[in-house]
């Protein structure tokens, strides 16, 4: 048990929307306080596994374990409770409440939390205490994305799960993001981040997972691999894509 | 004369907010028009007349029972229907909730028969208020409204139910991601817009005095326009809409015609549609 600890090991997983099969057959080991970037073409599957690892998707095959135990197929509430919190691209906050009640939303589903968590975040994201009476709405882009960050910093997770968090930003709330992301993983929170700024997550990610066509083809440290085999294997599914390979037909 | 009509007004306007800050409530939580919210109007002053006609019950034992009823009606419509509502089109919420108007419409002719039935309850000797005789009902019915949308405002800012309906109104995908309950919040936000319609009925009948089923039917399409001109969410402006209906009703009643009373409602849902789409008392979105 103890060497299964924070551990999430995704094996065989089959999972979609409906009728619609996205994952087939994911594997992927993540191994506590690492800080996995997922990387793919669109439409690989990216944001569906970390919604699937979430419990918002329909589960059709293979298991997610975590922390020791088989969570494929709970609710999104129940996955909370044991330590993931999950940041979904886009807006993910309520515009017309002040950031206080966002946070209050944030801790309502979560049993126990405290005043000390509410400090725990501004101090995180100090930005966030100034603007606590503000409605969400009226934040910056990065204020907005820091406020979904401390809404699933609030719980204390061990496993964040954060999708495209650099969509829409400026450089300098990009820049500023993927430091905090870095912070919360060197304090010992893994992170699972899916990121389409490939040059970035690079920088920042101990381990890079390409998915293509809903599985887990690639996987190593961002030092193994150029961007141009990163390319070729998004594009091919092969690292080494030779010169006179054609990607595109030719007429 | 004018002071008459003014009172008047502002008694019946004070109906219609109370019914339409019920559908205020749903429209904002659910995302969908309830079409049949008069019907749960026809429903309370049904219970309540049923419960005085049938189980000798006095007016005042028939309000809270009568409110109970409506309540377990529309526990048990809210789990089969309402709640599957939250993520489907506004046009099928439209074929839902107006197929229920129809079921809860014949279920109550069917019930107590097609004719008329003498609401005989309330409390109607006059009382003299600002050199005026009015019922004691009608006060009663203003002041339960004030006291109504008093607690609602509460409810709606500061209490954590509150909180959790304007976050089911802001974004269903993030109180998803929150684990927050969201078929739960759907639920009682649409018995307590039900129950608000029921005690309106209850509180009107023994003015109206005349029951029957297809009552609603007018009150549906007056709290539409009501809830169209106080900016469709707004709770505040729902009450203010209201006695807006309710007194321009009642002037045009009695200076251009009592045939005209009707139309007054779908008049100003027309003009405020042409000129001012988002209402009278715009709060910029719901909540």
């Amino acid at each position: 048990m103890p060497d299964d600890a924070n551990v999430l090991a995704i094996e065989g997983l089959r999972a979609g929307y409906g009728a619609l099969e996205i994952l087939f057959g994911t594997d992927l080991l993540v191994a506590p306080g690492e800080f996995v970037a997922l990387m793919g073409p669109n439409g690989a599957g990216k944001s569906t596994l970390l919604k699937t690892i979430f419990g918002m998707t329909a589960v059709t095959g293979g298991s997610i374990v975590w922390n020791g135990e088989r969570i494929s197929g709970r609710k999104p509430r129940d996955i909370r409770r044991r330590g993931i919190a999950f940041v979904p691209q886009g807006r993910c906050n309520f515009p017309l409440m002040s950031v206080d009640e966002n946070l209050d939303m944030a801790s309502c589903t979560i049993p126990g939390t405290r005043r000390a968590d509410r400090d725990f975040v501004f101090d995180l994201f100090p930005i966030l205490r100034e603007r606590r009476r503000y409605p969400a709405g009226y934040l910056s882009g990065g204020e907005q994305q820091m406020l979904e960050m401390g809404m699933a910093m609030l719980q204390r997770p061990r496993l964040l799960l954060i999708d495209e968090p650099s969509v829409g930003l400026s450089p300098q709330a990009i820049h500023q993001v993927f430091a905090e992301m870095l912070r919360i993983n060197a304090e010992g929170c893994t992170v699972l981040l899916v990121e389409q700024n490939t040059r970035k997550a690079m920088e920042v990610a101990k381990r890079v997972a390409v998915l293509r066509l809903g599985q887990v083809i690639w996987t190593g440290p961002p030092s193994a691999i150029t961007h141009q085999q990163l390319g070729s294997l998004f594009m091919t599914g092969r690292l080494d894509m030779a010169p006179d390979d054609t990607v595109f037909p030719t007429v | 004369m004018l002071q008459n009509l003014l009172t008047d007004g502002l008694v019946i306007g004070s109906v219609y907010a109370l019914v339409s800050v019920g559908m205020t409530v749903i429209l904002g939580v659910l995302g969908q028009i309830n079409f049949a919210h008069g019907e749960y109007y026809m429903a309370g002053a049904f219970a309540a007349w049923w419960a005085i006609d049938r189980l000798g019950l006095s007016y005042i034992e028939s309000i809270p029972l009568a409110i109970l009823i409506v309540a377990v009606l529309s526990l048990v419509i809210g789990y089969v229907v309402m709640q599957r509502l939250v993520d489907v089109s506004f046009d099928a919420g439209i074929i839902a909730t107006l197929g229920i108007s129809l079921l809860l419409q014949n279920g109550a002719t069917l019930l107590f028969g097609g004719t008329y039935q003498v609401f005989d309850g309330g409390w109607l000797a006059p009382m003299r208020v600002l050199g005026e005789d009015i019922a004691q009902q009608r006060i009663l019915i203003v002041l339960v409204t004030l006291a109504v949308f008093g607690a609602l405002e509460w409810l709606v800012r500061k209490s954590s139910f509150g909180k959790q309906m304007r976050a089911v109104a802001q974004n269903v995908e993030c109180c998803h991601v929150l684990g927050l309950d969201v078929r739960r919040v759907v639920l009682i936000t649409f018995i307590l817009g039900t129950t608000l319609a029921a005690l309106s009925g209850v509180m009107t009948a023994p003015i109206t005095m005349n029951i029957y089923g297809a009552m609603g039917e007018a009150i549906t399409l007056k709290s539409f326009a009501v809830i169209v001109m106080g900016g469709m969410g707004s709770i505040g402006g729902t009450l203010l809409a209201g006695w807006v209906l309710g007194i321009m009703e009642s002037l045009v009643a009695a200076y251009v015609g009592l045939q005209f009373r009707d139309a007054v409602a779908f008049t100003l849902l027309v003009l405020v549609l042409m000129w001012r789409p988002s209402g009278f008392f715009n709060t910029k979105a719901r909540y």
